[in-house]
Formats: structure tokens, C-alpha cells, sequence
């Protein structure tokens, strides 16, 4: 099936057509791009392929702006990383990097311009505790949540509470797995601490592999698709690159799935990769990686994801895109969690969501 | 090019509520999107001055105060949108030319970084350029108000925008934006002040907007060289008094309320310390306008 | 004990008796006093220990007094290990983690 054309993905894909576009197009491009959080990447895929010296300088100061804010958080990152790893080392554990945190300590082509919103690091559950009390004294401060929702975390997340760091202003998220305990898999998560790889002293990320199953898998239990596009635009870099960087890359990548029991999320991160920015996937591993109920399944999701992988924006909206995203959402919630968890949780986020509403409207009267 | 003030108040009302109003501001063209009366109205009456852009220009900011549901309509909500999407909640319908002009400042405050942007008014007397840095309830608006009606240009009272290495102001004109007793202290000043609609119970109390184009060239595009930098604080209980400030706490105070000092990391400080090496700096207590006013004429002598 | 400071950072000096420092590791910009900004710049050349502070400050004070130096300089270098500008140093030259604030 085809996915109809976007101009960000135009613009992502081949960056050197951009200065040919319109100013109209232009500003459709670059508004679309930070809808989908995707300016900063846009940027850096300009500046390499040497296009961004040829756009009009009206344009350019918006891309030049996010790689400015780009540079910034790694700064920070990096600086960051560095308290976090001395807080960890004090009790003996190492500093794992997931996600944005993992990115932005390599070179790799998902690195450049890619945006992060907070610090990801796992650590294994027997420890958590240690850790969330070394970094406590090293200045990252536990959230205060209201009952529920601490013991909601505590039971039934992947994760603790965020913690937050006032002095620098940066959140950091704890997990002890890379999926909550409630959703379908339940992951070894030793799997992922025997193959980790060391990027600095004493900083470590997932292996390729896992770097890869571990986005797909956060991408397709995720239930806000804001970042979908993104997202998907992280995978679509991974799977280009890594097979370059480890020729055996593609041999054992859907065998890793399996053992991890998360062979579906990939089977879905190979095929909209493909669908929407014509990720070259060998035959044989896509080929392995669908199983007959994938097979089965695949008109329903097409029908979500398509929709899903677009920006946000009116101009790139296909019919029933809201109906999608809502489909979308109940259906990763039934992912993460058993159906009799699953309601009375998205009735009391609802209904907090909308005591926070009055407070605020109370507030500003 | 032509004026805003052109188009016929029909002709406005409609294409805001279609395909926006594209507007040359400062640096920047803003592509204004809405459906709320109040909001058509305003824009008649501060803009009246600005150039429309050209059809098919590059549009920097996509913004709109729109009602979209029936919901909102029946609650008398409306919601900004950036990008079309609405980054915040909605409003209620009567504080809605205020959040617009609130949200295209955001605009501004969050996704450009080519300057190096100041939390502060800028107006300019004789071709010198003065920064006036202040946290929200200094009276920086209201001074930059008071010396608008006087004959200066007012530049922008929020955002100070300086070329990094450089000592140039970029003007960002725009209405200036007075908060409670400062819109009668305004209208005291000069009763033919010409304000935009009152928005009432925001968050920062009640709001309304003064046209503030009203020196020539005020929308000249070229920049005008800083000179100096004063932090005006209103006080009712303090003698009024200008006095020299020393550079080096000037520097960390106009960094504290920086939009993106930090964004800019070392090049921040370069450009900060290049900028406050080369101005003078002062801090003016006041709370009579005229004297204030006054102080400001001497020093630009 | 020996102090030092990480990375070389940036001063705006006119001679105020304030100093504004940029320290390039955390990307935070203090104001100093004439004597904190002195000691960091004692520190970012080559990491001292409070002893030899004291030797290199003696000039710089007209305090007369040893010990009112030397508790100067500790409140003085605990403010600044608090902001992350200075640390502890090894002999090795290599940084030791800040104390836990």
C-alpha cells in the first residue's frame, strides 16, 4: 500500500530539494517539522547535505535556531550525565543510557539534531532503590506525587516517578525495564544488561539491536503519537545505519525479538519504516519478522499507522485521522495493561484531568 | 505594500477567518488566523500601520485565537493556536486579544535564536538605542507607553534583540502591552492614547494594548545601535533617582532575564559581554511618569 | 586536599570589585567577588592546595591576619564546590566527583 506524500518527508528524505520549494512550501515545511519535533533533525540533515547555505535566510534562521537549542541539550546532556554517572557509581551500579540520552552520546546518524525532552537511564530492579537514593543525595529530587498515582508508578510502571533536578532544570526517568510489568511480555531484563555496550568510561547503551527493538517497542505501546512521526524517523535512521556499522546486524535482529518476546513491535517498525520513508529492509528479514497473525492484523493497522506517522498538522490530516489516534490510544493501553486496569486508570486520569482544570480556571479568576 | 488600514474591516474579518492575514513585523512575517470578533477589531485598530506581506511570502509564525467546537462555543472558550495546533488551554473569549498578543510573543521568546533576546523594552531617541531590561511589574511598559506618546520610538517592550558580536538592536515593533492602574497612569499621561480591547480577569490582571507606532519610521527595519542600558523599577515609597549601575551585576541581571542566554551558551556570554561593555548602565527609580520621561531625554542629551 | 577547576572558564572584568565567570562544564554564568574570582583563577591554571591559595592570596588581601585568610578561603572554596565550579582534584590530575549537595 502506498502512503500519500507529506512535504516533511520530502524534505527529510531529500534534503537537497528543499531551497527549490516555494516560500509557501518552505514555511509549510518547517512548520510541519516542529509540529513533529523534527526542526533540529530537519537542520542537521540540511547542514550536512549542504543545502542549508543555499535556503533564503528567512528560512534558515529557524533551522540554525534549533540546532542552537540542538547543541544546548548536549551540552547539558553530557554535563548532566556526568552527575548521574558519579550518583550511580557511589552505590556501585552503572550508568545505562536509553533512548535520546543513548543517541546523543553517540555518533550515530539518529544523534544529529535529534531533540530530547528527558534523561532515560535503566538500572535493574533489585537496585532501583539504591539508585533513586544516590541520586537523590547528588541533587535529583524524587517527584511528589499524590497517593495514587505514587502507588500506580510503584506497582505497576516500568519506571519510578520522574526526578528532577532543580538546579540544572532536567528530568530524569528511572526504569527497570523497557516495558511495564502489566503489558502482555514480560521482558528479561537481564537480556538487555548482558549486551550492553560501553560508548565512554563507565557509560554504557544497548546494543544495537536492542536499540532498535527497544524504539520500536516504546514507539508501538506508546499511546500519545505526537512524537509518532519522530519517532518513527529514529527507527527509519537506526535500521539505515547500523547495518553499515555491524554487517551482521540484520542476521538475529527478529531472532533478539523473539527471545525478548517483542517480535511484534519490530515486525511493525520494519514495515511503516518502509511504508513511510522507504527504509531499505531486506526481504528475508521482513519476511521473518511477519507472522501469519501479523498478516492478518496488518489492514486494521495499516489503516491506524498511516495516520498516525504524519504531522499533526491540518494540511497532512487524511480522513478519520482522529478516530486513528484514538484507536490508537486505547489500543496501547490495553497493551501496557489487563483490561481490569486498564478502566479504572483511564477513569481517574480523566477525572484528575479535569479537577487540574478547574484548579487552574479557579486559579485564574 | 500596502497598510493593514486598507483593507476594509469586512474584507480583514474575512480572511482572518479563512486563510490568515500575513503581517510584516519586525523581522518576522506573522500569519494571524481567527474567528473571535475582538480579535479583528484589535488588529483594525494597533496594526492599522503594518504592511501587509506579499502573497506567498515566507510566513515565520503560523498563530490563531480561534473557536473551533461547539463545545468551546458554548462555554465561551477559544484557544490559541501555533502551528494550527493549541500548545495551551483554552481561554475565555473575552481575554482573547490578550493571549494572542501573548502568544506572539511566545513565538518569538521560544523558537528564535539569531539574537540574543532580552527580556526588555527597547526605544531609541536621536538614533540611540536604549535596552530596558525588568521583571514583569518593574513598570518597563509603562515607561516604554509614556515614552512612545513622548516622541521616541519604542523598538519592542519585550523582546531586546541583538545581533551576537554586535551592538545592534533588530526593532520588533508591536502595541505595548499595560496592565491594570498602569492603563489609567497611561491614559492620565495623554488621554489621546489609542488602546486596543481590554481583556479582563487574565492571569495577570486586566490587559489592553496601546498602539505604539506612532514615531516615523517606526516600522524601518534597519537596526539602531544600544547606547545604553537603564533598569526602570517603579516605586511609590523611594525618592526618584537615576543612578549608574556597576556593568558586571548589569551583565547578570539582563542574563537572568534573557530568553536564551543559556541557549547560546559561550556565545551567550561572548555577545552579553560585548553588548555591556559598551553601554552604560543606569537604574531609574520612579513613579511619576513626566520626571521619568524627563531623566530619559537627559540622557540621551 | 587539592582544588581545581574542571575546565577554564570566562571572565568579564571591569574592575568593580564584582566579577561575572562563565564555567564552561555546566554552562552557568556567576557573579563573583573580587576575591572568589581570583581564586578561581588561581585554580584554573594548575590545581592548588588551600596552603598554597593562602601563599598566592596573601598579596592580593591586606588581611594580616593567617587564620582570617584561611577561613576565608575554605567558606569561599565550599561556595564554589556547592556551584560546581571547583572540585576536588587526586594527584593524578584527574577530577574526583563533587561531594553529593
Amino acid at each position: 500500500m502506498n502512503t500519500p506524500d507529506f512535504l516533511l518527508r520530502d524534505a527529510l528524505l531529500r534534503p537537497g530539494a528543499l531551497p527549490r520549494m516555494s516560500a509557501a512550501d518552505i514555511s509549510m515545511v518547517i512548520s510541519q517539522a516542529r509540529t513533529s519535533r523534527l526542526l533540529a533533525s530537519l537542520a542537521a540533515r540540511l547542514e550536512a547535505s549542504g543545502a542549508l547555505a543555499l535556503l533564503p535566510e528567512s528560512a534558515r534562521r529557524h533551522f540554525r535556531s534549533a540546532l542552537l537549542v540542538h547543541h544546548k541539550q548536549r551540552r547539558d546532556l553530557l554535563h548532566d550525565c556526568e552527575s548521574i554517572r558519579a550518583a550511580l557509581a557511589s552505590v556501585d551500579l552503572r550508568l545505562v543510557l536509553l533512548k535520546g540520552g543513548a543517541y546523543l552520546h553517540t555518533n550515530l546518524a539518529v544523534s544529529q539534531g535529534r531533540l530530547i525532552t528527558d534523561i532515560d537511564i535503566i538500572v535493574p530492579r533489585e537496585h532501583i532503590e539504591d539508585a533513586e537514593s544516590a541520586l537523590n543525595a547528588y541533587g535529583w529530587e524524587s517527584s511528589q506525587l499524590d497517593s495514587y498515582n505514587e502507588s500506580y508508578y510503584r506497582r505497576w510502571s516500568h519506571e519510578t516517578p520522574a526526578l528532577v533536578n532543580p538546579r540544572r532544570g532536567t528530568t530524569l526517568d528511572l526504569h527497570h525495564n523497557i516495558l511495564p510489568p502489566t503489558a502482555g511480555p514480560t521482558i528479561d531484563a537481564d537480556l538487555l544488561f548482558d549486551s550492553v555496550k560501553e560508548v565512554k568510561p563507565a557509560t554504557f547503551t544497548l546494543s544495537l539491536q536492542d536499540m532498535v527493538i527497544h524504539s520500536a517497542t516504546h514507539l508501538f505501546h506508546e499511546g500519545e503519537f505526537y512524537h509518532g512521526l519522530r519517532d518513527l524517523w529514529d527507527l527509519h535512521q537506526m535500521l539505515q545505519e547500523f547495518p553499515q556499522l555491524d554487517a551482521s546486524f540484520w542476521d538475529g535482529l527478529v531472532a533478539r525479538a523473539r527471545q525478548l518476546e517483542l517480535d511484534a513491535p519490530l515486525c511493525h517498525a520494519l514495515r511503516y519504516t518502509r511504508l513511510v520513508f522507504e527504509t531499505p529492509v531486506p526481504a528475508r528479514v521482513v519476511e521473518e519478522a511477519t507472522g501469519w497473525a501479523a498478516r492478518l492484523r496488518q489492514p486494521l493497522m495499516d489503516f491506524l499507522f498511516i495516520r498516525a506517522f504524519r504531522p499533526s498538522h491540518p494540511g497532512c490530516r487524511l480522513p478519520l485521522t482522529g478516530l486513528a489516534l484514538n484507536a490508537l490510544y486505547i489500543r496501547s493501553h490495553y497493551l501496557r495493561m489487563p483490561l481490569h486496569l486498564l478502566l479504572p486508570h483511564l477513569v481517574r486520569k480523566a477525572w484528575m484531568r479535569r479537577k487540574d482544570d478547574s484548579a487552574t480556571a479557579l486559579e485564574n479568576k | 505594500m500596502s497598510l493593514l488600514r486598507e483593507l476594509p474591516m469586512s474584507a480583514l474579518t474575512e480572511r482572518l477567518a479563512s486563510g490568515g492575514v500575513d503581517l510584516l513585523i519586525g523581522p518576522y512575517v506573522y500569519r494571524i488566523r481567527s474567528n473571535v470578533a475582538a480579535i479583528g477589531q484589535g488588529l483594525a485598530r494597533l496594526y492599522a500601520d503594518f504592511t501587509l506581506a506579499p502573497n506567498g511570502s515566507f510566513v515565520d509564525f503560523d498563530v490563531g485565537l480561534r473557536q473551533d467546537t461547539i463545545a468551546q462555543k458554548l462555554r465561551g472558550q477559544a484557544q490559541f493556536l501555533f502551528d494550527q495546533q493549541s500548545p495551551f488551554d483554552t481561554v475565555p473569549v473575552q481575554q482573547a486579544y490578550a493571549f494572542l498578543e501573548w502568544g506572539m510573543n511566545w513565538c518569538v521568546s521560544l523558537h528564535v535564536n539569531e539574537y540574543l533576546k532580552l527580556h526588555a523594552a527597547v526605544v531609541a531617541r536621536k538614533g540611540a538605542g536604549i535596552i530596558m531590561p525588568g521583571i514583569p511589574g518593574a513598570g518597563k511598559s509603562t515607561l516604554c507607553a509614556a515614552l512612545g506618546l513622548s516622541g521616541w520610538r519604542v523598538l519592542s517592550d519585550e523582546h531586546a534583540l541583538i545581533t551576537p558580536g554586535t551592538i545592534d538592536l533588530t526593532p520588533l515593533s508591536r502595541p505595548v502591552s499595560l496592565k491594570n492602574e498602569s492603563i489609567q497612569a497611561i491614559q492620565a499621561f495623554d488621554s489621546g492614547v489609542i488602546l486596543g480591547p481590554e481583556s479582563r480577569n487574565t492571569h495577570k490582571g486586566t490587559v489592553a494594548h496601546m498602539k505604539a507606532d506612532m514615531a516615523p519610521h517606526s516600522h524601518d527595519i534597519n537596526t539602531v545601535p544600544a547606547a545604553l542600558m537603564v533598569f526602570p523599577r517603579y516605586s511609590r515609597d523611594e525618592p526618584q533617582e537615576l543612578y549608574h549601575r556597576y556593568r558586571s551585576a548589569s551583565f547578570v541581571l539582563a542574563a537572568y532575564h534573557s530568553f536564551n542566554y543559556s541557549v547560546l551558551g559561550e556565545d551567550g556570554f561572548d555577545a552579553m559581554q560585548h553588548l555591556v561593555s559598551q553601554v552604560e548602565c543606569f537604574d531609574l527609580v520612579y513613579h511619576d511618569l513626566d520626571w521619568a520621561v524627563a531623566k530619559m531625554e537627559e540622557l540621551v542629551g | 586536599m587539592r582544588w581545581r577547576v574542571s575546565t577554564a572558564g570566562k571572565f568579564y572584568d571591569e574592575n568593580e570589585g564584582s566579577v561575572v565567570y562563565f564555567d564552561p562544564a555546566s554552562g552557568d554564568t556567576h557573579l563573583l567577588t573580587d576575591f572568589a574570582a581570583q581564586i578561581v583563577r588561581e585554580l584554573s591554571g594548575a590545581a592548588k592546595t588551600s596552603r598554597e591559595l593562602e601563599d598566592s592570596l596573601a598579596d592580593m588581601t591586606d588581611t594580616a591576619d593567617q587564620a582570617q585568610l584561611r577561613e576565608a578561603i575554605a567558606t569561599v572554596i565550599g561556595e564554589l564546590v556547592e556551584l560546581g565550579v571547583v572540585h576536588l582534584a587526586v594527584h593524578d590530575g584527574q577530577v574526583v566527583d563533587s561531594a553529593p549537595a
